[in-house]
């Protein structure tokens, strides 16, 4: 029985396991964490710039996601096991799995984003998205009405306060008596994915009087979108450039360049220019920015946008110094 | 009917559907063949479909105890995060014990925990006349929140922004088998997470065989099972089975903890079960509750989840829900199986055996 399924499966592997991609061609394989590529935001980032890398540099890319945390061990392995060149892993639950692959495959590049490691074959990339936050933060305190701003985040870890302390800050810089409302959807991943709660959130933040609240929470932003456009008031949106989501309800979006990171890391890992090791993006390498277009740009006066982009030059020459949650809480993140 | 055709029959059928299926989504359906043969006859894909069955062993027999006695225990999800978290906080209290002490006491307080998680139920309904689907269901959200406050605060890796415990310590590792047959010269399943707790789950699917079938244990809960109030009238003392049967069952869930922890992660990742307790029901149910059947038909639902994922990176239009609607195809062939075997029975004008 079992030696006749043998045969068949052997048989018809034999006739159809054509080469399915060019084996010239990079195999880089990419695995999301439990947002999805769908999110919109983080994940739909990473996605978008690996889609990229296949369409110019004529890559072969796979993506897996990953349903539970547990699983992420298992697709990193799936791609080490077919000798795929680079595996990039997003998010920082991947930190504990992609060190474990990375050791047991020491041939094979791994990108690593939002956490940090070390290992001879690891890049890893850390975001300053206290910068960004500190931008959208200045921009909310400008076009309050109510002197009353909101930020709700996903899940509460050291990461998502580091949002919470720049976009608080950069409020502060333009206005010291603003009030900041602060709301997390959970302590446990799941948060990430839970529109329904942050929508409860973002509700009871707009009937306390606060009329833009901004949104560091994966897909669960979905639902302060739609708060915001129940109760007409205004969200900020997080990783991806989200104006287009809600247009004329999302002020505008602390956009996260993790589609950049990725893109670039696979070019160089193409051009034999793989560099292993933690790289730091913000301001001032593009990565991380506010974002500006037809969606939002009725929203955002000249005055506003020339004020901002005012400080954000201070901040890329060091003139300004936004606070580092993980700095100041000298966390074993803050490497 | 032999069984070869029995088991031979639905089995093509079901690959003929999935064929189907993936045809419809575009794709070349000679994956099937690949992915079958990657996830059974690959080292690596064998090495995860044992990680996988193994906890499905656990479940399913948790599950088939108490099906036995007639009796419907839902709450092996509950029972299983209760051990896997009893193990961290043992090692948390007792990190430097050695390995010959650490591992036996790992193992029963996974069991323990999980046993005194099936207790509750099991009181409920023996001796107050609750329902015990209804109290097992609604005891799984109780331990689901709980072990996930246990998992982000008291025992919480204070190193990683992740949702999980600390690591415990090495004293309470359970070899994987690419460890442990070493001397051999061979890493055997490389680089998966299969450990020898796999054997474990095996000695007790032994275990629950004796206990039901050779043991007076056994006659008395089958007893209850064939006719609770005959059962009761013969004497059988059906509270004190009914909470004796959870206990075990929940201890047996307990044990997933021991292939998840003390085997392959070392420590609690939130949400780490995909929902192992309620496959437990399927797995038992396609075994018909026979413990020994139980671990083909974990093997069988392990492979579907290596499959899935196989599936998965061997095409581009099929996402890993492929393995729920696997699920689903291979559930209704078992729920149609007396119908089925009846009509072909008809057919061929042969007689039941």
């Amino acid at each position: 029985m079992n030696s006749f399924l043998k045969a068949l499966s052997y048989f018809l592997l034999f006739f159809f396991s054509d080469a399915a991609y060019p084996s010239s061609s990079l195999k880089v394989g990419l695995v999301l964490d439990k947002g999805g590529k769908d999110d919109k935001s983080f994940n739909a980032s990473a996605f978008s710039g690996a889609t990229e890398a296949k369409k110019q540099l004529g890559i072969h890319l796979k993506v897996l996601e990953c349903q539970s945390d547990s699983a992420i061990a298992a697709s990193l392995r799936t791609f080490a096991q077919h000798n795929y060149d680079l595996i990039i892993g997003i998010g920082f639950v991947q930190q504990s799995p992609i060190e474990e692959v990375a050791k047991e495959f020491p041939n094979l590049s791994f990108l690593l984003v939002d956490a940090p490691s070390s290992l001879p074959n690891v890049r890893s990339v850390i975001f300053n998205e206290h910068e960004g936050s500190y931008l959208v933060g200045v921009i909310a305190a400008l076009t309050t009405k109510t002197n009353h701003i909101g930020f709700i985040g996903g899940m509460d870890i050291p990461l998502i306060r580091r949002f919470e302390r720049g976009f608080r800050a950069g409020a502060q810089s333009i206005e010291p008596r603003i009030k900041t409302l602060t709301y997390y959807v959970g302590a446990s991943s799941d948060a990430w994915r839970n529109p329904t709660k942050a929508k409860e959130l973002a509700l009871g933040q707009f009937s306390k009087g606060v009329d833009i609240s901004f949104c560091a929470a994966g897909s669960s932003c979905a639902g302060v979108f739609d708060a915001a456009e129940e109760s007409h008031r205004l969200a900020i949106g997080v990783d991806s450039n989200q104006n287009w989501v809600k247009p004329g309800f999302i002020l505008t979006s602390m956009v996260k360049g993790v589609d950049l990171a990725v893109f670039q890391t696979i070019e160089q890992k193409l051009k034999g220019r793989f560099k292993p090791g933690i790289i730091h993006l913000g301001l001032k390498e593009g990565a991380i920015s506010y974002s500006l277009d037809q969606y939002n740009r009725p929203l955002i006066s000249a005055q506003v946008e020339k004020q901002t982009n005012a400080i954000r030059n201070l901040i890329m020459k060091g003139t300004i110094v936004v606070p580092d949650y993980y700095k100041e809480n000298q966390r074993d993140q803050s490497k | 009917m032999n069984t070869v055709n029995r088991i031979f029959i639905p089995m093509v059928l079901i690959g003929l559907i999935t064929a189907g299926i993936i045809w419809a989504c575009g794709e070349n359906p000679a994956i099937l063949a690949e992915a079958f043969s990657n996830t059974f006859f690959s080292p690596f894909g064998l090495g995860y479909t044992i990680y996988y069955a193994t906890p499905l062993i656990f479940t399913g027999l948790s599950v088939a105890l108490c099906f036995h006695a007639g009796l419907f225990n839902i709450g092996a999800e509950g029972q299983l995060l209760w051990g896997s978290i009893a193990i961290v906080a043992v090692s948390h209290h007792f990190s430097q014990l050695p390995v010959f002490l650490a591992i036996p006491l790992g193992i029963i307080l996974a069991a323990l925990a999980g046993a005194l998680w099936g207790l509750i139920p099991g009181y409920l309904k023996a001796y107050r006349g609750s329902h015990e689907v209804v109290v097992t269901i609604l005891l799984n959200f109780i331990a689901t929140t709980w072990v996930g406050y246990l998992i982000l605060y008291p025992l919480k890796n204070p190193n990683t922004q992740s949702a999980e415990t600390e690591i415990i310590s090495s004293t309470y590792f359970i070899p994987k088998f690419s460890n442990a047959f070493s001397w051999f010269g061979t890493e055997l399943f490389r680089t998966t997470p299969a450990n020898l707790s796999f054997f474990i789950a095996l000695f007790c699917a032994l275990l629950a065989h004796l206990i039901l079938y050779r043991s007076a244990l056994g006659y008395e809960w089958r007893a209850m099972g064939t006719n609770f109030t005959a059962a009761r009238f013969a004497g059988i003392r059906t509270r004190t089975q009914t909470l004796c049967l959870f206990v075990i069952s929940g201890a047996f869930a307990g044990l997933v903890g021991v292939n998840e922890v003390m085997g392959s992660e070392h420590k609690v990742i939130e949400g780490f079960s995909p929902g192992y307790g309620f496959s437990g029901i399927a797995v038992a149910l396609v075994a018909e509750n026979n413990p020994l059947g139980i671990i083909a038909s974990a093997f069988l639902f392990g492979g579907l989840q290596t499959f899935a994922r196989e599936l998965e990176f061997l095409s581009d239009n099929i996402s890993k829900d492929i393995s729920i609607v696997l699920q689903a195809i291979l559930l209704i062939f078992i729920a149609c199986r007396p119908w089925l075997a009846k009509r072909l029975l008809k057919q061929r004008g042969e007689s039941h055996d």
